[in-house]
């Protein structure tokens, strides 16, 4: 992996974890919250980490594609 | 709190983590802490099957009913409480009103229920804690909390009155009795919200209301708060981290780096070694222009493809070389074999003259095979 490639995976997991925070990560937090019953708080502090790492997940997949275009 | 006020509560406070700290985790923990009302909403409706055991009764067919109710035969438990009556046995409208409001043995009818729960509230202390809750929670009424404190404080007074009562103490929630603990508060009658809280907490357990009287005695009597809240940690209470700030902060003046930048500081000739190094690195690091690492890369791999083609021509050069010397070799051979031949005194015409010589003997032979073939047939 060539340093383009690391640099663009990295600031796309970023990217897609600031996403994450006020898209998929409030609505995760939000069902977690509902079916947490008494453990809400915790239920839904996991909803919204979760929610932030699958956006997180996803921006890194992105930038390393771009990665590879600007490899090629 | 219904379905969507949590949702919809669970989606500001996420918002409000978004933009409280740095990093996933800090918001994940404020977030916890945000949430901390949400998981500490009581649910005043919540009825298990083991509940109706709050009905004191004498009447068999109650009795019976409730047998199958608590073993979750609920059709066989209506059945018998239909034919209870009423008139004798006022706790018969309290099992029917369960079945209604909660649609257990019967289709779920809240306003027959109700109507039940109000039919029975004037005689039986279930039915009025029944009727208590559903105006807290606003089920089939408006809610009216003045109404269902009213309520609760009229049961309990009569639970402590009376001995013949159809409500069993042991299984008198302590929820309700935390409500009024609560009101109490909320209206400015501290000492009877105390009395009640500590009722419900000391006498039954109830953590929540450990919690409310942590909170209560928080700024006066810390202590005693601390011992509270951590009763109503021990019961699962979702208690916030707020009330823990000053044992936080302790924690966090704590050095947790092991002691390497101490070590450092120190200035030992192997960390400082280490370090320079590391210093090195980074300057280095700093200096990269991925440009010319690329163009250099190139250069080098341009370097190593005309060694490769240089190896290349030098190697069929090499072949065919060889393959001259065998060439050659093979002239020569020839030419030695010639040489051989005439001194050995044959020419290639005489050795031409004997084979036709041969090959016409053997014609000759085939032709008379032949006519003698044909002379026998």
């Amino acid at each position: 992996m060539g340093l383009m490639k690391v640099a663009t995976t990295t600031t796309g997991a970023g990217a897609g974890v600031g996403v994450g925070t006020v898209t998929l990560g409030p609505l995760l937090g939000g069902i977690g919250t509902v079916i947490g019953g008494p453990a809400a708080p915790i239920t839904g502090a996991i909803g919204y980490g979760i929610g932030c790492l699958v956006t997180g997940f996803f921006g890194g997949v992105a930038g390393k594609k771009v990665g590879d275009v600007v490899d090629d | 709190m219904n379905k969507k006020e949590k949702f919809a509560a669970g989606v500001k406070a996420s918002f409000r983590a978004t933009f409280h700290k740095g990093h996933v985790l800090g918001k994940m923990g404020y977030l916890h802490d945000e949430l901390e009302v949400v998981g500490n909403d009581i649910s005043y409706m919540h009825f298990k099957n083991t509940d109706i055991g709050i009905c004191r009764t004498k009447n068999e067919f109650c009795q019976r009913g409730m047998g199958a109710f608590i073993n979750k035969k609920y059709k066989d438990a209506y059945r018998e409480f239909e034919k209870i009556n009423l008139d004798q046995f006022p706790e018969g409208y309290y099992v029917i009103a369960i079945c209604n409001l909660y649609g257990k043995g019967v289709k779920k009818n809240i306003a027959e229920g109700i109507r039940m729960a109000k039919m029975g509230a004037d005689r039986s202390l279930c039915c009025k804690q029944l009727l208590a809750r559903c105006y807290i929670e606003g089920k089939g009424v408006q809610i009216n909390k003045r109404k269902a404190y009213e309520l609760i404080i009229d049961t309990m007074s009569q639970m402590n009155s009376r001995t013949n009562t159809d409500i069993d103490d042991d299984y008198f929630m302590p929820d309700i009795i935390h409500f009024c603990g609560e009101y109490e508060l909320e209206n400015g009658q501290d000492e009877k919200a105390l009395e009640h809280l500590q009722m419900a907490a000391v006498d039954k357990n109830y953590g929540q209301s450990y919690y409310l009287l942590g909170k209560y005695y928080f700024e006066d009597e810390p202590e005693k708060a601390k011992k509270y809240l951590n009763r109503a940690k021990q019961l699962n209470v979702n208690v916030s981290s707020a009330y823990y700030a000053d044992e936080r902060a302790e924690v966090s003046d704590e050095t947790i780096d092991g002691g390497v930048f101490e070590k450092l500081s120190k200035g030992t000739s192997e960390l400082s070694s280490i370090s320079e190094s590391l210093d090195n690195i980074m300057d280095h690091v700093d200096k990269l222009d991925p440009t010319n690492i690329k163009l250099e890369h190139l250069k080098k791999v341009n370097e190593y493809n005309a060694i490769k083609r240089q190896e290349e021509l030098e190697k069929l050069k090499h072949e065919q070389k060889t393959l001259g010397y065998e060439a050659i070799n093979a002239v020569e051979k020839f030419t030695h074999i010639k040489q051989i031949r005439k001194s050995e005194g044959k020419s290639d015409k005489e050795e031409t003259k004997l084979e036709k010589q041969r090959r016409k003997n053997r014609e000759r032979k085939d032709r008379e095979k032949l006519a003698e073939k044909s002379k026998k047939e």
